[in-house]
């Protein structure tokens, strides 16, 4: 199932790029059926888009996404004067929203909530620092702060956090300290990025950097032990942007076909003279 | 369509979301349950096209990108390791840990167990064991005789006997912690089992530092708070309804395409 419709995904879309062609010399009759079709394409990705939006409806951390539009000159042979009148629809990026979401209580002493710009710093398996506003920590075998999967929660000397439970309760202040029996024992890193738009997701609610965004140490920001950061998802918004999003794509379907029906009339009626 | 799938993933975590949530309820009088919490995260995201890129020969690179997530994933069951209130029961046997630890249990197999489920009993040789019958290290046999036994918060056992003035010392509890107390293995019947994500285990007298205190003629009730569990179910369920509407939406999709002809 899902593979034809991967198929048709791809049909179309070469249907769509083969339009747009800037080496094709007449204009096709059938532009309205293609500029609808760029519409159906991008209307597609967005509903995965929600879809994934309203599936991580719960994941603490998780920023709403949405896709960002352009219009995409169609190129045609003739030369025109102006701006050209057939406009085809094209994704052009995708905008997070990084706004914080609710603070949920959770009394666990090493869940830490993020107030403010900034991610905590953890370092994946295979050494890569990565960046996540999901502060659901926890111990490791061998004493470490670390995320549920075993990523290592880093301190801003860019080492690992130990901590021995034994000693007594940990605990977090807002300026990122961890104290255990009034000793500051480490410092939780967070850092900021001047340009949010270049981080790219790597899954597990973690951010990679490019070496163009440089990382800077965040100091305009609260942490809140015992809270978690719950996704910043408005479960109304998604469900009626879902909706438009299908009765979009439904209207366009409409209008496909009464193209096509145009044209057929066309034919009749020239092919009878 | 990517949708289908991706919802199709939101409803896998939340029905596994209401299983978990289901188990806290099933055991909230259970001795020294303790809940757990499902932690969701989000799937790996496929670039469709790639931030940085360059977008044209005069070197002008992709701003923002296209990057789709696939959907969302359980990171892990996570145990919450807090004290449950102590219940008093009079029953002698009855030990609630007050603080960090658990005692050790040997199970038949050789092995070591790990339980705060204190619902002791004396065996029919006078050992004390659990309700399963398996002995609580390190071994401590309660003479003939003995007309009461009392256990300090140290955990030391003394059994006071017929005809004695003086109670006698019959044993010491030892008490087991962990680096992660999240990462034992929970084998059922109110036992865990260490794992590589535990630590080794750390063994020690109650009451020293570090370690919980014993309490004698209390159990440790669950730490499952009913008013909680319940709003999650109720949020589970309404977040299992949304992801089905995004299936149906990307069907009505579908069908609008497939009826074009």
């Amino acid at each position: 199932m899902a593979r034809w419709m991967q198929r048709v995904e791809q049909a179309l879309r070469k249907t769509v790029l083969k339009h747009i062609d800037p080496e094709r010399t007449e204009r096709a009759m059938d532009n309205a059926l293609m500029i609808g079709l760029s519409r159906q394409l991008t209307l597609r990705r967005e509903m995965d888009i929600t879809a994934n939006n309203i599936a991580n409806a719960n994941t603490p951390g998780f920023h709403v996404e949405s896709l960002l539009l352009r219009s995409e000159a169609a190129h045609t042979a003739t030369s025109q004067d102006g701006p050209r009148d057939l406009q085809y629809v094209d994704a052009w990026g995708i905008g997070r929203d990084f706004r914080e979401g609710t603070l949920e209580f959770t009394g666990r002493q090493l869940d830490v909530a993020l107030e403010g710009d900034g991610f905590f710093q953890v370092e994946a398996a295979n050494g890569e620092a990565l960046y996540t506003r999901d502060g659901r920590f926890t111990i490791d075998g061998q004493g470490r702060l670390a995320a549920p999967d075993g990523a290592l929660v880093l301190d801003d000397l860019g080492a690992p956090i130990l901590i021995d439970l034994a000693q007594g309760p940990v605990m977090i202040s807002e300026d990122g300290a961890l104290v255990q029996n009034n000793a500051e024992i480490a410092r939780l890193a967070v850092y900021t990025f001047e340009n949010l738009g270049a981080l790219s997701k790597t899954g597990s609610g973690r951010y990679a950097a490019p070496e163009e965004a440089p990382a800077d140490l965040a100091a305009d920001f609260q942490l809140r032990q015992g809270y978690v950061e719950s996704s910043n998802v408005q479960p109304i918004l998604e469900l009626t942007r879902m909706i438009e999003t299908m009765r979009a794509y439904e209207s366009v379907s409409r209008f496909i076909s009464q193209g096509e029906e145009l044209s057929r009339k066309a034919i009749e009626r020239l092919g009878r003279v | 369509m990517r949708s289908l799938t991706t919802a199709a993933t939101g409803m896998q975590a939340q029905q596994m979301n209401v299983e978990v949530i289901s188990n806290n309820i099933a055991n909230m009088n259970t001795t020294a349950f303790q809940r757990q919490r499902a932690e969701f995260q989000d799937l790996i995201y496929q670039s469709v096209e790639r931030m940085g890129a360059s977008s044209s020969d005069a070197g002008t690179i992709v701003p923002t990108g296209v990057q789709v997530g696939l959907g969302v994933q359980a990171a892990s069951v996570y145990r919450i390791t807090e004290q449950g209130s102590l219940n008093q029961t009079g029953n002698r046997y009855d030990l609630a840990i007050s603080g960090r630890g658990y005692f050790r249990i040997q199970l038949p197999s050789g092995e070591d167990a790990y339980t705060r489920a204190g619902n002791f009993a004396i065996s029919p040789d006078g050992q004390i064991v659990t309700t399963d019958g398996y002995t609580v290290a390190p071994g401590i046999a309660i003479p003939q005789g003995t007309r009461d036994v009392a256990i300090n918060q140290q955990g030391q056992v003394q059994a006071i006997i017929d005809g004695d003035p003086d109670p006698q010392i019959v044993g010491q509890l030892e008490l087991s912690t962990f680096f992660n107390e999240a990462g034992l293995e929970a084998r059922g019947d109110n036992l865990f089992t260490e794992t590589a994500a535990s630590g080794a285990a750390t063994s020690g007298t109650p009451g020293s530092t570090g370690f919980g205190v014993v309490r004698q003629g209390f159990v440790e009730s669950s730490n499952v708070n009913a008013v909680s569990e319940i709003t999650a179910l109720i949020q589970a369920q309404r977040a299992y309804e949304m992801n089905a509407r995004v299936i149906s939406a990307s069907d009505e999709m579908l069908a609008a395409s497939s009826n074009l002809r």
